[in-house]
């Protein structure tokens, strides 16, 4: 009662929050990073669910992102961004009956078709439904491999979905290679977007703590035993797969409404390893971590700008030698810090010499032409989460939460195993013969 | 009684499929009409150079996954950086002595450390003869002339080998003993690294990649009435691949080190117990796959005549693809694969021209349709967790 | 009718026959104990029964229904649970996670339901926890209170043995196969394993099956003893009968040379 009480308190500190955000001036930026948390938090919840809950590493997400994206923008678009593609790609049906207000209409049900919203709101579910459609087709054959066979497949599932929309067979519906323009964007606003993250959190860890999200973590431990009792291998991946699809589809719904826009970029393979940093980042199996490092991830890419800017190649090679000594400095640290010996490795040599001969080459060349000319530091915001990922994946496997959830009773420090003064007087007594002498001549008597 | 079965069927599914395949080809071969030997004659060059390339790639993803049972994600983009160091040893040559000095001493020093490490060079003379070899060769070729593509490629050959055995070292061998789903996101990681460095040392730009060698001169030579057109490189890659084989193979089935590694690809616990030094092992399966797949980076190059950061992308998943055809974990396999791959390829779109939107597509679904159906690939032992 | 019924079980991997034509009935409340050197195919005969592996010929039977060719969940589902040689919990959940999870097969609410938090998946749950409750206390306090929400890693060796049995009673099952329940444990806790196991008969009134190598365990507990060998039935009978067979002995001990 108390926890229900707590929850709807914070979430509507939370809108409050966003309510004075949105009123005030010059927060668009903090706003639409929000908005990508939102979007992206949903994507990386759902990926949890398979690759956190359920053990298997699967890296199709985009795929299924990108069947939510096209099948919001067809049904979205307003009829009159859908003249233009008369003379693209676009085939007549696609363009005049593939509309979900055209349908709502033909069903009589003027009011809704009215309501941009509300639209939105169909138009995510049946993109979440596509999404899940494909997820079974994908998932039934494929979730009976293992390990990296089944990432791999995964991943050739998600990058043939990609490649589909270009094809000229497909372009029909996808307008191929230019993409869908001209989306309506206000329904991808940041109250929607909250709206769907707040049911998706609350769906995932309703998920996570029924006897579903207990019979995938069974599946997750251990295969075998699970199968053992009872719980069918096939029944809940396909449902764990086809759940995570669907939500897939729905944030990508809501990001192609965000951007406005959709074609085969918007969902490449860039984005399940996003994902991934996300999830590895905030603790793989964690509704709140993924959520966590999402925000993270997104900070970095909203706020990290300014690594890509340009700078002088001077700068470049000093801020390299900074970053190959920190290497060499953290890497010795953390030897240090687990007692590992020896304190410095060879290969460790490699950042501290590579970075001393960076310093060396900037200082000495200081002034010549190819070293002040400018450059654009291009990609760094990518190669800087690559290193986060491997970093995590070298000294930190379980992220930033491991598999545990923000709860109240642990902010309350009430936890339920940890024994009281009472109960731990009463297991001393059962495991230490010296203090029951009776119950151990018991059993002796009984066996006797 | 059951799994006889079992393989009859497969076996007459395969007969089938084989059939069905033969039919379609014949009834296109028929229907195109003007589809002369000579075409066929230039696909097939077409098709066994790719497929030389595949291979040449497919036996470093082969050999990594026999050893430690990783996906090397990275290894296309191992590929990319053998192209582009092989483009600037030809851009920047000849040096001037100061630079040419700096980079001998870094190359040559980092080269001899490895090779001293992975070839058990213990012996002094050895290593002071190697040295020796290594600085003035790599000086030579750096500060007196304009290089050429053969030398280039030798140099990038060793350069990314180099680069093959730092990655294993850095990123791969802190997590041996990791759960396997976590190698491979860091493989996937270390992918995304190396493109973005790439793209950040060499610029996102496409170059243009002029080998201006023998090698790109227009060849001709005919058949009946028509006239086969081709390359030097067409020739010259699957002659330089077989080469590159006979040494591969000579080396793993002849050696100490190559029998050393056979055992750890066996049992790497057990060979660990009967003293093999696995941590040198894998190091020398990325410093081969890694030189193998500089060699393929740079005549891909040659042959397409561009390079960019992301160009591993599509012709590594392609020979990672050949490589599960053939059966992962397996050297003849990986060829096989290649091979088939290249010609599956070349000829699907020649023989279906409305088809050649689909290429990439295509070695998806061949890559799946193998994983799904016959894991094991055609030469190979199936290596899926075994449970 | 027998619960169990074995008709010319044959299995084979590669050249080599574990299992040749064996057949065995295990009768409704009976404990009967499995013995033979290593390698006879005792752990073989398990994962037949429990769908681990197909025969290559023969029939299962249980109740009357043929089990071969059922995947180990649905045999789970007719009522066959086993426990493993080598501990298989599900070593990162709690322990009452761990004897909750057996329980799913029975939920009737779909995930939907289960999300919503139906009365009647609430309802499901409630059941889940007391029979949970319930087949936990057939180990009297050792694993209740505090240690139900503790994860099984932390649990002593003794403490998980008793864990997978729980585990495997709370599937509902009517047949339990106990794979080496006293493996690793001492001889006072193997004392107390004898007696639980024959509580699980009297009070719980399960059929159970055993594999065990501890003689007197076997001595103390078994209805009927059957001895494997070479993945053949050499004998079965009464305990007293069996060990002093001559054809069991041999198996154990070797031909004596004469």
């Amino acid at each position: 009662m108390r926890n229900t009480i707590l929850t709807i308190a914070s979430v509507g500190l939370a809108a409050l929050a966003l309510y004075l955000l949105s009123h005030m001036q010059g927060t668009s930026g903090l706003l639409s990073a929000l908005t990508l948390i939102f979007i992206w938090g949903i994507a990386a919840v759902s990926l949890n669910l398979i690759n956190g809950q359920l053990g298997i590493l699967s890296l199709g997400h985009h795929g299924f992102m990108l069947i939510g994206g096209y099948v919001t923008a067809l049904l979205m678009l307003p009829a009159k961004e859908r003249r233009p593609f008369r003379t693209r790609l676009l085939s007549d049906w696609a363009r005049n009956d593939l509309d979900l207000d055209k349908w709502l209409r033909g069903l009589g049900l003027d009011t809704i078709a009215n309501s941009v919203d509300l639209k939105f709101v169909i138009a995510l579910f049946l993109a979440g439904l596509a999404a899940a459609f494909i997820g079974i087709i994908v998932g039934a054959p494929s979730l009976r491999l293992k390990g990296d066979y089944l990432a791999i497949v995964t991943f050739g599932f998600g990058e043939i979905i990609r490649l589909l929309p270009n094809a000229p067979q497909v372009a029909a519906f996808t307008n191929g290679p230019l993409g869908i323009k001209g989306i309506p964007g206000n329904a991808g606003s940041i109250w929607w977007t909250f709206v769907v993250f707040l049911l998706v959190i609350w769906f995932f860890s309703r998920l996570k703590f029924s006897s579903y999200g207990r019979a995938f973590e069974g599946i997750r431990e251990d295969e075998i035993a699970a199968e053992a009792m009872g719980v069918g291998l096939a029944y809940h991946k396909v449902l764990a797969f086809t759940l995570s699809a669907f939500f897939a589809g729905v944030a990508g719904g809501l990001y192609a409404s965000y951007l406005q826009s959709v074609d085969t970029q918007t969902f490449n393979f860039f984005v399940t390893f996003f994902l991934l940093v996300a999830i590895s980042l905030g603790g793989l199996g964690s509704i709140t971590g993924a959520v966590l490092g999402t925000a993270i991830v997104i900070l970095v890419r909203i706020y990290g700008g300014f690594l890509e800017e340009s700078h002088t190649a001077f700068v470049g090679y000093i801020s390299g030698a900074a970053v190959m000594l920190a290497a060499f400095a953290f890497s010795v640290y953390i030897r240090k810090s687990r007692r590992l010996r020896p304190v410095v490795e060879p290969k460790h040599y490699i950042f501290g010499g590579l970075g001393i001969l960076l310093l060396l080459v900037a200082l000495l060349f200081q002034g010549q032409p190819w070293m002040t000319q400018k450059v654009q530091f291009f990609g760094m915001r990518r190669i800087l989460l690559a290193v986060i990922l491997i970093l995590i994946m070298i000294y930190r496997r379980e992220g930033l939460m491991g598999r545990a959830e923000l709860a109240w009773n642990k902010v309350f420090g009430s936890r339920e195993d940890i024994p009281s003064d009472e109960q731990r007087d009463q297991d001393a007594w059962l495991s230490n013969p010296d203090l029951n002498p009776g119950a151990a001549k018991e059993d002796d008597d009984a066996s006797a | 009684m059951t799994a006889s079965k079992t393989t009859s069927r497969a076996t007459l599914i395969t007969i089938i499929i084989t059939l069905l395949l033969v039919a379609l080809l014949g009834w296109r071969f028929y229907s195109l009409g003007n589809y002369t030997l000579a075409r066929a004659t230039q696909d097939f060059l077409n098709a066994l150079t790719l497929g030389s390339l595949y291979a040449l790639i497919a036996l470093g993803y082969t050999m990594v996954y026999g050893i430690i049972r990783l996906i090397n994600f990275a290894h296309g983009d191992i590929f990319m950086l053998g192209s582009y160091l092989a483009f600037y040893a030809m851009a920047l040559t000849p040096m001037h002595w100061a630079a040419a000095l700096l980079v001998t001493i870094l190359l040559g020093g980092t080269v001899l450390l490895v090779i001293r490490a992975l070839f058990n060079l213990e012996e002094p003379k050895k290593t002071i003869t190697l040295a020796l070899l290594l600085f003035a060769g790599t000086f030579f070729l750096l500060a007196f002339r304009h290089m050429g593509w053969i030398e280039a490629l030798l140099l990038s050959m060793l350069a990314t080998g180099v680069a093959g055995v730092l990655l294993e070292a850095v990123a791969y061998r802190p997590l041996r003993g990791a759960p396997r789903e976590s190698m491979l996101i860091t493989a996937i990681a270390a992918s995304f690294f190396l493109e973005n460095l790439g793209q950040l040392l060499f610029g996102p730009r496409v170059r243009g990649f002029n080998a201006e060698t023998i090698l790109n001169k227009p060849l001709s030579f005919s058949i009946g009435h028509d006239t086969v057109y081709f390359t030097g490189i067409l020739v010259m890659v699957p002659l330089i691949t077989a080469l590159l084989l006979f040494v591969l193979n000579t080396f793993v089935s002849r050696t100490k080190l190559g029998k050393a590694m056979r055992a750890t690809a066996q049992d790497a616990e057990v060979a660990q117990m009967m003293g093999v030094n696995v941590n040198q092992v894998i190091a020398l399966t990325f410093f081969i796959g890694s030189i193998l797949a500089a060699a393929a980076g740079v005549m891909y190059s040659i042959r397409f005549g561009q390079i960019h950061p992301l160009m591993g992308l599509m012709p590594g998943i392609k020979a990672f693809t050949a490589a599960v055809i053939g059966g992962i974990g397996s050297l003849p396999g990986a060829v096989l694969g290649g091979l088939l791959l290249g010609m599956i390829e070349i000829y699907a779109v020649s023989l279906f021209p409305t088809l050649s939107a689909y290429r990439d597509v295509f070695a998806f679904v061949l890559l799946i349709l193998i994983m799904l159906f016959r894991p094991s690939g055609l030469v190979g032992e199936d290596l899926t967790e075994k449970v | 009718m027998p619960l169990l019924e074995l008709r010319n079980i044959y299995k084979a991997f590669g050249g080599l026959q574990a299992i040749s034509n064996v057949s065995l009935n295990v009768n409704e409340g009976e404990i009967v104990s499995i013995i033979g050197p290593n390698g006879a195919g005792k752990s073989t005969l398990f994962n037949l029964i429990t769908g681990v592996y197909k025969p290559d010929s023969g029939d299962i039977i249980f109740e009357g229904k043929k089990l071969n060719g059922l995947t180990p969940d649905q045999v789970t589902k007719r009522g066959v649970a086993r426990t493993f040689q080598n501990l298989r919990l599900f070593t990162h959940l709690t322990v009452l996670e761990n004897i909750l999870i057996p329980q799913h097969h029975r939920l009737k609410t779909g995930w939907l339901g289960a999300v919503l938090r139906l009365p009647k998946y609430l309802r499901e749950e409630e059941e889940m926890r007391k029979i949970a409750l319930e087949k936990l206390s057939f180990f009297g306090p050792r694993l209740m209170s505090f240690r139900l929400h503790q994860p099984v890693y932390v649990l002593s060796y003794a403490n998980r043995r008793r864990a997978e049995m729980a585990r495997a009673m709370a599937t509902g099952a009517k047949l339990l196969l106990l794979d080496e329940p006293s493996a690793g444990m001492n001889p006072k806790e193997t004392k107390e394993i004898t007696q639980i196991i024959r509580r699980f008969r009297d009070e719980g009134g399960y059929t159970i099956v055993v594999v065990e190598h501890k003689m007197n365990l076997v001595g103390d507990i078994s209805d009927r003893v059957i001895v494997l060998d070479y993945g053949e039935k050499i004998a079965e009978g009464d305990y007293k009968d069996v060990v002093n067979d001559p054809k069991v002995i041999e198996a154990y001990l070797g031909r004596k040379e004469e």
